[in-house]
């Protein structure tokens, strides 16, 4: 490299191959435009928009009205379905009485080979539990140590056992998360955590508890890691599927890895909206399918009111998609049975929000190819952990 | 246009766009990931953005950079995910491997062709900050003042990463044997 290094690279770089922009790229681009309308909360008919705002200006009165008349208390039961939106502050998770008693990575009928987690779940409680009976937290923690849904690179919300396990029974659990980090054989990469709670999914709220929430935004409890309560780390064994069977160390205080989270001491957990973050636009767009399978990509637009800055890896996307007759009379409960839905980490071209700032966010949804995502609204609550 | 976007002005202008430009934006992105698929991947996400933010565009900049500013953050992205992480980025070809090589799709070929040029090599073991400077102004041929708008950042910086880049490469090229017979 005697001559000028420019002169030099410029010939060099000439000489790389340039990789062709295929006509089968070109089309599969074009496809996805195609497929791909916008679906945005401002996309609505001529009138609705308008409809919208005077709705929301009657909406705000009322809250206000109701602030001013009860300050710090609990918004009245006839106004809730009018505020609901505006005043639900969080989600409280009861413990449910299916404790995870084996959990590992295994393989399933059709699936690639150990790319589905497998658990032994025992009812411990007095009646049946079965399948919408509860939601459970699957999570892929970054540090298995620590068995926390907190810091995990994959999140996913889960029914419970097909069958209904009788009090006192076990059943196996099996599911197959598409989008967990796995190599390139589709083989899972990274131990499993999973809890499961009730599906009556409490509302905590400004003022006294309602709908079952049961706490006070005055005194609420901050977000609670329900594993660090309910679950210890899982062996390195059951990464490969050979895990033998299911050990409780409750007995032996000095051995933090218990498998089982039978008879542990649970809490409730709440999982608080966040109260600077607001949503200023949602847009959802087809990414991409497969003959089983179809996703989309939710888009949302975030500003931060607060005066901190606001971390993405604090936060947690809740998406779901209500029932016909359910989603708009309680559009913040998530915890119906017949509900599809979602928990994502936010991805950005930026790590945090700057007070006052707005960043877009994103996140990808997989569902079934039976489900259409672009046919209805997914409700979404950043959660701030 | 409609509302699927079939047989729109957009579409023209999106092909029209492809035509132009499809080449520079999958070669970037495979500069950052280094990964065929992925970079095809991304490249469709780049165009399927841009379809949707067409309006939004202000021709404060050509079409090329704003197009290759939304690679930069795609590619950015994907490199502080999960993903990169936890998959290995590149699925280097067995050079052996004549019987599968005959299979391989032209574009394919190409990749492979790619990584087995030294001068890439190089260019890969350089950080990104470099890589990407370089991959702009030596590859794709843009101006100082283009890869500056592309990586949102000024042109004197764009000049310093430049000149160290070229350092750092020609270091990495002297280890590799490339002294004064390949100069």
């Amino acid at each position: 490299m005697n001559r000028d290094n420019g002169d030099f690279l410029r010939e060099s770089f000439n000489e790389i191959p340039e990789i062709p922009f295929s006509d089968e790229l070109r089309l599969r681009i074009l496809e996805a435009a195609k497929a791909n309308p916008v679906v945005s909360r401002n996309r609505r008919g001529s009138w609705k928009p308008w409809l919208a705002a005077v709705s929301g200006v009657v909406a705000a009165v009322f809250v206000l009205a109701a602030v001013m008349a009860h300050p710090g208390k609990v918004v009245p039961d006839n106004s809730r379905q009018l505020a609901s939106a505006s005043v639900t502050l969080g989600y409280r998770l009861q413990p449910s009485a299916l404790k995870v008693t084996d959990l590992f990575i295994g393989t399933t009928p059709g699936s690639p080979q150990n790319s589905s987690v497998i658990a032994e779940v025992t009812n411990t409680g007095n009646e049946p539990i079965g399948k919408t009976d509860v939601v459970g937290v699957l999570a892929f923690p970054m540090n298995t140590a620590k068995n926390s849904l907190l810091q995990s690179d994959s999140l996913f919300l889960v029914n419970g056992p097909s069958q209904p396990v009788a009090p006192g029974q076990s059943a196996q659990w099996t599911f197959h998360p598409v989008g967990a980090p796995h190599n390139t054989s589709s083989q899972l990469t990274e131990q499993p955590y999973l809890v499961f709670f009730t599906n009556q999914v409490g509302r905590v709220q400004a003022g006294t508890a309602s709908a079952g929430a049961g706490q006070a935004a005055g005194n609420a409890v901050p977000p609670v890691d329900a594993a660090t309560s309910s679950q210890g780390a899982f062996s390195a064994d059951k990464r490969t599927g050979t895990a033998s069977s299911s050990t409780t160390n409750a007995a032996n205080p000095a051995t933090p890895s218990t498998q089982s989270d039978v008879g542990s001491p649970v809490a409730s957990t709440v999982w608080l909206k966040s109260p600077k973050l607001t949503i200023l636009h949602q847009e959802v767009t087809f990414k991409s399918s497969g003959p089983t399978w179809n996703a989309v990509r939710v888009t949302l637009t975030l500003k931060n009111s607060g005066t901190t800055t606001i971390s993405l890896n604090s936060l947690w996307a809740l998406t779901w998609y209500g029932t016909q007759t359910g989603q708009d009379l309680q559009p913040w409960n998530w915890g119906e049975p017949q509900d599809t839905r979602f928990i994502n980490h936010l991805q950005a071209s930026s790590a945090s929000i700057a007070p006052g700032e707005q960043l877009e966010v994103y996140f990808d949804l997989v569902g079934s190819s039976q489900f259409d995502f672009l046919d209805r609204t997914p409700h979404v609550a950043i959660i701030q952990r | 246009m409609d509302e699927n976007g079939q047989h729109s002005p957009r579409i023209d202008l999106l092909t029209e766009w492809m035509h132009l430009y499809g080449t520079d934006v999958l070669n970037v992105a495979y500069s950052y990931v280094r990964n065929y698929q992925q970079a095809q991947d991304i490249t469709q996400d780049v165009f399927v953005r841009a379809f949707r933010k067409m309006d939004s565009f202000r021709n404060e900049s050509s079409v090329r950079t704003w197009l290759l500013s939304i690679t930069v953050n795609c590619c950015k992205d994907y490199l502080r995910s999960w993903q990169y992480r936890k998959v290995r980025p590149e699925e280097h070809i067995d050079e052996d491997g004549q019987e599968w090589q005959s299979s391989l799709s032209p574009e394919s070929r190409v990749v492979q062709r790619l990584e087995n040029a030294e001068l890439w090599q190089a260019v890969e073991e350089l950080p990104v900050k470099y890589r990407e400077v370089l991959t702009l102004f030596y590859l794709r041929e843009l101006s100082g003042q283009e890869v500056a708008q592309v990586l949102r950042t000024s042109e004197q910086n764009v000049r310093t990463r430049l000149y160290r880049a070229r350092v750092l490469l020609r270091d990495v090229l002297e280890q590799k044997g490339w002294h004064h017979e390949q100069g």
